[in-house]
């Protein structure tokens, strides 16, 4: 749900980072952060476990500048990814624009994927939304390891609805941008 | 409950009124800021001493802390969760739910009880609930065509 103010001519959304636990969530928003200018991006916060594992969220407030004369926000937010957490999960994605599916890539991680996909359905449900509604892309990560999925194994275990995918190593930064960009794109479509 | 899916625009007049709310209310009640923060994390309107606080981040953390007190309170069986008070040294935080699922709060110093705060909440909190109903259910038509002429934008920042 898009925050649009005509006072201060600013419109706010959110994305979300969803996945499976240590898929690389966190890892885009670390990378997205050291990359753009302070003017660009504000203070990534994380609330993490002491083992840097995220227990609620990480957040990082960015400010796309005027577009169309609006001032354009967009606040980005990660899911924890481990199974139990499913609570917050689900706070997260309230009032959610936009989603990034993070998959791993790796062989033994396909079916945590596949279920990381249908819990994040079913929490959508409780908010009365499905995927047709909520613009998402699919991110698939860690492509620089061995033993993992092909790209076309990935699509036709993951992506049924044929949204943008987009191959990523996010630790070394490959893909981050090319995913923000087109979910920022389709989040900014949908307000149209 | 707010709609879902649904944007919350906000016309200049409405944020003014809202604003001339909040206004009144941290004057009434000493406070240091009042926020309004949707049901996302996103801020709607704040007032007060803001110049020096990342409003943007605290209102993330509000509704996100805010969320998840409710959950505890679901989980010991209590459902009706309305209202939450972080005290502090020298600050304190409270904070309310209103009937669209946003979270207004109070920031105010040590030298304000939170009886005062909680007295002056109460007596104003109404009308500001009303006021945010009538937005959301005012302004639903999404915004001008926007999509396009944000893509060359895109393709500069990242």
């Amino acid at each position: 749900m898009a925050l649009i103010n005509y006072a201060t001519r600013e419109i706010n959304c959110k994305i979300v980072y969803y996945g499976t636990g240590l898929g690389g969530k966190t890892t885009n928003l670390e990378y997205i952060f050291r990359q753009l200018a302070p003017g660009i991006r504000g203070e990534m916060i994380s609330l993490a476990t002491e083992t840097e594992r995220t227990l609620f969220f990480d957040f990082l407030p960015l400010d796309l500048g005027s577009v169309q004369g609006f001032k354009t926000k967009f606040s980005l937010y990660t899911v924890p990814g481990q199974v139990e957490y499913n609570a917050s999960r689900k706070l997260i994605l309230n009032g959610v624009d936009g989603i990034v599916f993070v998959g791993d890539s790796q062989r033994d991680k396909m079916q945590e994927n596949i279920e990381s996909l249908r819990n994040m359905e079913e929490n959508l449900a409780e908010y009365g939304l499905t995927l047709d509604q909520v613009p998402y892309v699919l991110q698939y990560n860690k492509r620089d390891l061995p033993n993992i999925n092909s790209f076309e194994e990935l699509e036709a275990a993951l992506n049924d609805r044929g949204v943008p995918s987009f191959e990523a190593v996010a630790v070394e930064g490959s893909g981050v941008f090319a995913t923000l960009k087109a979910v920022s794109k389709a989040v900014l479509n949908r307000l149209s | 409950m707010n709609p879902v899916g649904k944007h919350l625009v906000l016309s200049a007049e409405a944020v003014e009124t809202l604003r001339q709310f909040l206004q009144n209310l941290a004057q009434d009640c000493g406070a240091l800021a009042v926020l309004t923060v949707d049901r996302g994390g996103q801020l709607i309107v704040a007032c007060g001493d803001t110049a020096a606080m990342d409003t943007t981040s605290l209102a993330a953390l509000i509704t996100g802390t805010f969320g998840s007190t409710r959950a505890i309170a679901g989980h010991i069986g209590e459902t009706n969760f309305k209202r939450m008070f972080q005290q502090g040294l020298s600050r304190s935080v409270y904070m309310t739910c209103l009937s669209t699922s946003d979270v207004l709060a109070v920031l105010f110093p040590n030298t304000v009880t939170v009886g005062r705060v909680k007295y002056r909440l109460e007596q104003s909190l109404d009308a500001i609930d009303q006021h945010i109903q009538k937005m959301y259910q005012s302004h639903q038509s999404p915004v001008q065509r926007h999509a396009t002429p944000a893509a060359p934008k895109l393709n500069d920042l990242f």
